[in-house]
């Protein structure tokens, strides 16, 4: 399993959301070429970025930032937030971003989205879904930046795309992302089990190295954490099996 | 170091993202492949495994890797459930495994404060001096997740254990084995592995 660090972008500094809540924002006195300096120094081969205020209106606020960091080769970039049209997708991918992130999009365009994994490749696109689990243990859909709750669950989003080529799928449990809870590995062990020929990327409530482990036993191929990093609270020995470049 | 080729065993149902990036820490190159050439032709071998030691063992046959990892003469390490299917059996469903050393893996019985799987850091106590376990100290910590264990045999090197005793490094003749998983085991793993690359 690869760890990927997570950096999240709002207006144009670190920030982390608890629960994907606008209103409880921790900020971070570190400005994103910092801090990606600090996780290609630690040993991770990806970062995952994600544009927040692209993610709730779907603009490209914090654009100009994330081609600044991808133009220096260091680590490769998967992006997401406001990835909901071609021409944004492309412009990322042109301006040298590894692979986009679909989120809501692949829920409310779908016939867009097959055509983006055909035309794109599925190296260069995955799909995020973010779920909260409903009263009878199904993973559930949550879109908009998390303001929405859809009737897909998880499952019946991925059937729609396995005859698209999907490799890179992103699920993050919302009632544990940035909680710093332990993360649903019940949840990640089905999603292999179901799917397993899927590259499960695990995000959301990573503490320390016991959860890294439990996820990579669950099967996943990338765990993110943003906070755990941000705030030191794993030593680098533990991190480093996790870590292609240490 | 001369030169190593070493190769991965595929289709073992292995997550081994993880010990390719600990080969690459050691220097090494790594191929995952199931081709019998390709892994007759290796300086090191390496038998990865997670999951159930039928399904595995089943994939072996598909490759008639059964008949290939017993006459193999270069170094072979078998990892977690893959130092397991070199021995006799497991009865972990019952399973015939590849014979290349004796002794049957059987179940840790669960009880109160220690579930099963085992899983996590443990002790290591080595049980007699092997270059594989070169550096090694007694108690160092090492990471297992398994349910099946193989009870201390004349493999054994070095043991652990968790309500009872049992093979946490074994070797026999070319066959080297962990029970725990050395890309996971910070600097002990990574001595291991470096001491199997050099054998």
């Amino acid at each position: 399993m690869r760890l990927i660090p997570a950096i999240d972008l709002r207006a144009g500094r670190c920030v982390r959301l608890l629960h994907g809540d606008f209103e409880s924002e921790t900020r971070y006195p570190t400005d994103p070429e910092t801090l990606l300096a600090k996780y290609r120094d630690l040993g991770a081969d990806w970062l995952h970025i994600v544009d927040l205020d692209g993610a709730r209106d779907g603009t490209l606020q914090n654009h100009t930032i994330i081609v600044r960091l991808a133009i220096q080769k260091a680590v490769k970039l998967q992006v997401g937030g406001g990835l909901r049209n071609t021409a944004a997708i492309a412009q990322m991918l042109d301006a040298g971003i590894g692979r986009a992130v679909v989120g809501s999009a692949a829920l409310a365009q779908i016939q867009q989205v097959r055509a983006w994994l055909i035309h794109f490749g599925q190296e260069r696109v995955a799909l995020a879904f973010d779920v909260s689990i409903d009263d009878n243990g199904v993973p559930r859909v949550m879109t908009h930046g998390w303001q929405r709750q859809s009737e897909h669950s998880l499952w019946s989003a991925v059937d729609t795309y396995v005859d698209s080529g999907l490799k890179h799928v992103l699920c993050t449990d919302v009632g544990r992302d940035g909680a710093l809870t332990g993360p649903n590995t019940a949840l990640y062990g089905e999603a292999v089990h179901r799917y397993p020929h899927i590259e499960w990327q695990a995000s959301g409530g990573i503490r320390n190295a016991h959860d890294l482990h439990a996820l990579d036993d669950a099967g996943v191929a990338a765990a993110i954490s943003g906070k755990a990093l941000l705030e030191n609270l794993i030593p680098f020995e533990e991190l480093q099996p996790f870590l292609p470049n240490a | 170091m001369s030169v190593t080729e070493v190769v991965i065993i595929a289709n073992v149902g292995a997550n081994i993202a993880s010990l390719r990036f600990a080969l690459e820490r050691l220097g090494a190159s790594s191929r995952v492949t199931a081709d019998l050439d390709q892994i007759r032709n290796a300086s090191h071998v390496i038998l990865p495994g997670v999951g159930a030691a039928a399904d595995a063992m089943r994939r072996l046959h598909e490759h008639n890797l059964h008949t290939l990892i017993p006459s193999l003469r270069q170094p072979v390490l078998g990892i977690c459930l893959g130092m397991q299917l070199l021995f006799e059996a497991s009865d972990e469903g019952q399973t015939e495994c590849l014979g290349i050393i004796p002794g049957r893996a059987d179940r840790f019985d669960a009880s109160v404060g220690r579930p099963v799987p085992h899983m996590g850091w443990n002790t290591l106590n080595i049980e007699r001096p092997s270059a594989f376990l070169d550096g090694l100290a007694q108690n160092d910590y090492a990471y297992f997740v398994h349910s099946y264990a193989l009870k201390l045999s004349e493999a054994t090197v070095a043991s652990s254990d968790y309500g009872k005793p049992f093979s946490a490094c074994v070797n026999w003749h070319n066959f080297y084995g962990v029970q725990f998983h050395p890309e996971r085991s910070a600097k002990v793993g990574a001595r291991l592995l470096q001491n199997f690359l050099r054998l």
